[in-house]
């Protein structure tokens, strides 16, 4: 089964010790005030960390919201 | 979740102070921080001293972590972050926002891509050792003016190996970036001065592993030097140095016995029932582990025990056992009973001289540890892996032993200890005070001083707590004008008895305030001599050099600190009378010259007084 917000939504909290963040696809850094540069290779490595997968520096830059993050995610895991 | 992020946090500073000293995973360590920073105001309540942070890569992606480890083992810091790679903009430019920030202490953290080569691949092995001799000079010199104009002390990272080498297929001789970067190390730590302290990244990347170390993606991205569970060590290593630096390293090891530094229960098991040595595999790593322990003691960390258990059991052990490594005389205090582990660690501290910040404890079982942790915090309780393995990687990965250089105290402290030991056995057997004290035969040298102990003097200053009246620290180069200042009057004593050479112990000076007074900038001594009379030594030393040189009075300041108590009587006990009350909880007390009846001592002093007059 591919990861869902479901299985974001308790990474995002851990890594920004926020407990009430709710994920929706269109999720932006606009909307987690906390959601900056440094805070983004946090999350890039937790996520990689979780899923055992690994992102490139432009795959990186491009993620704009919460629904790419997930469609990468499955991109990546998908079988080759 | 299967990362260690799982795992909840504490949700107080001291918690997560704890949480942070054995956390291994950089993602846990970065939250860890954001916490701690978001609880203590942004760090803007804490912070005992300033740091400045010029870095080739981005300071950001680490100074939280940074911040929060040097914290943890107690040096929390008001930081500031100068310009990005910005080595001579910030430190040539007097002006610039670096000098205005006064900081106590900075980090250079210049990356591979800031120590130049000449054009590579070449054969033209001069040019490429000039251009190496340059390019430390560089960096030297930069740490120069900057102590100089900023009076601080500085850590400078030495180079990392090139995080990419297209020449590294060439064979080892050849002119190689790599080369070239051990060439400058090499001459970093042959060169500087003893206000550059020098963090060895380039052996921590490579105990770590180059290619786990940095993380060419996050470089390119935001410009962050290592990986975050890189980042976990640098922090670490860096906390460490900063404690040396302040004088607060890690100064004694104290360990439990069975399954610590031997397999099985001696108590259970007798002597000859016990896994040490040659014969198995978990024998041989307890082995290896007590000669790592053996290494420590040889480089002045001092060892204890401190074990529940039958004394004379365990005793028996390190007389008989053949494969025991370390011997009765390596162990500077063995505290073997039934008492609670946390009452004995203070009675160990206590017995030494030690502040109990100053020790770690190493023991196998987890609820030993946790005690000793709840009820005595300040220590540092080491977390162990099951697996004796891995214990000497344990200790050597928390960092705890960073030092500034290695003395010649340092390689004779156990033996201090020792002679110490043999001293209160001595003690034990004579009844009356004066004829022990009598009966050690001490010698002192008492001189101003010495341009040569210039180091020494300052390292003593910035690493006592207990014995210091006034906490002022010094640099070196502080002291060598404190030398050159004719109106300073300064003190500086050696000790030695029947058992031992103490070395230098205690110093202190004065400066003249108007005519006829002189008041005490500090005073410090190493507490292995209390109660000798060697702060009565001082005292006769000081006021009759300040007769000598017409003064009517000496004015002895006490500051309070946390760490101070031991002297906060001493004044009254020495028959000083107070003046007044001065900020901060502080007093200031009178010594009249005139009326100033010297100290009865018990040690010879083989320099005269008049021989404290600065020789011009």
């Amino acid at each position: 089964m591919l990861p869902d917000l479901n299985a974001l939504t308790p990474i995002f909290r851990r890594v920004f010790d926020i407990d009430d963040i709710e994920l929706q696809p269109a999720t932006s850094a606009k909307d987690i005030p906390e959601w900056d540069s440094l805070m983004h290779i946090q999350l890039i490595v937790a996520v990689e960390k979780h899923f055992g997968v690994r992102f490139a520096p432009g795959e990186i830059d491009k993620l704009q919201n919460v629904g790419e993050f997930l469609d990468l995610i499955h991109r990546k895991m998908a079988p080759k | 979740m299967k990362t260690s992020l799982e795992k909840e946090l504490p949700v107080d500073s001291a918690g997560l102070l704890r949480e942070a000293l054995d956390c291994e995973d950089g993602l846990q360590l970065a939250r860890i921080a954001r916490r701690w920073l978001k609880l203590e105001d942004g760090g803007k309540r804490e912070g005992t001293f300033k740091m400045a942070f010029i870095c080739g890569g981005s300071a950001e992606t680490y100074l939280p972590q940074l911040r929060l480890m040097s914290a943890a083992r107690g040096h929390p810091f008001m930081p500031m972050i100068g310009t990005f790679s910005g080595f001579s903009e910030d430190i040539l430019d007097p002006s610039s926002e670096l000098y205005a920030f006064k900081p106590d202490m900075v980090l250079l953290h210049p990356t591979p891509l800031d120590c130049v080569p000449p054009p590579l691949p070449s054969r033209d092995q001069k040019e490429f050792l000039r251009q190496a001799e340059a390019e430390a000079g560089r960096f030297l010199h930069l740490c120069e003016i900057l102590h100089e104009r900023a009076q601080c002390e500085v850590i400078l990272t030495n180079f990392e190996h090139p995080w990419e080498d297209p020449l590294a297929g060439l064979p080892p001789g050849e002119l190689t970036h790599s080369a070239f970067v051990s060439r400058v190390n090499d001459l970093l730590a042959a060169s500087k001065p003893s206000f550059v302290h020098l963090l060895d990244v380039a052996s921590l990347a490579s105990a770590y592993g180059r290619d786990r170390w940095h993380d060419s993606r996050l470089w390119h991205h935001a410009k962050q030097p290592c990986s975050l569970d890189g980042m976990v060590y640098f922090a670490r290593k860096f906390a460490g140095l900063v404690a040396a630096i302040r004088g607060s390293g890690t100064k004694c090891v104290v360990l439990d016995l069975d399954n610590t530094l031997w397999g099985g229960e001696a108590g259970e098991d007798g002597v000859e029932g016990i896994r040490l040595g040659e014969g198995s595999a978990e024998g041989e790593a307890f082995k290896a582990f007590q000669a790592y322990l053996l290494g420590l003691k040889k480089r002045g960390i001092l060892l204890a025990v401190c074990s529940k258990n039958d004394e004379r059991v365990m005793r028996e052990v390190f007389a008989s056992h053949p494969e025991m490594v370390l011997k009765p005389e390596d162990l500077s205090c063995f505290m073997v009973n039934w008492e609670s582990k946390a009452d004995n660690c203070l009675e160990i501290a206590r017995n030494l001289n030690l502040l109990p910040q100053a020790l770690a404890f190493i023991d196998d079982n987890p609820a030993e540890r946790e005690i000793v942790r709840q009820f005595v915090p300040e220590l540092r309780v080491v977390e162990m892996p099951d697996d004796p393995s891995l214990f000497p990687a344990t200790l050597e990965r928390a960092f705890l032993f960073e030092s500034v250089g290695l003395t010649d105290e340092d390689l004779k402290r156990a033996d201090y200890y020792h002679a110490e030991n043999r001293r209160r056995e001595h003690g034990e057997k004579v009844t009356d005070f004066h004829s022990y004290l009598t009966s050690l035969v001490m010698v002192a040298e008492a001189v101003p001083y010495q341009a040569c102990d210039a180091a020494r003097i300052s390292q003593l200053f910035n690493k006592s707590n207990q014995f210091n009246l006034c906490t002022r620290r010094y640099t070196e180069k502080e002291i060598r004008d404190t030398i050159e200042n004719p109106d300073v009057l300064s003190v500086q004593v050696r000790l030695a008895d029947r058992f031992g050479d103490h070395g230098l112990i205690s110093m202190a000076h004065a400066v003249p305030v108007g005519n006829a007074t002189a008041r005490l900038e500090n005073w410090v001594m190493s507490c292995r001599v209390l109660k000798r009379g060697v702060e009565q030594l001082l005292c006769n030393l000081l006021v009759s050099e300040a007769q000598r040189r017409g003064l009517e009075q000496i004015e002895f300041d006490f500051y309070p600190t946390a760490k101070n108590g031991l002297v906060k009587d001493l004044y009254a006990q020495l028959g000083f009378q107070k003046s007044m009350d001065l900020d901060q909880g502080g007093s200031r007390w009178l010594v009249k010259t005139s009326s100033y009846v010297p100290f009865p001592l018990h040690i010879r002093v083989n320099s005269p007084a008049c021989s404290l007059t600065s020789t011009p």
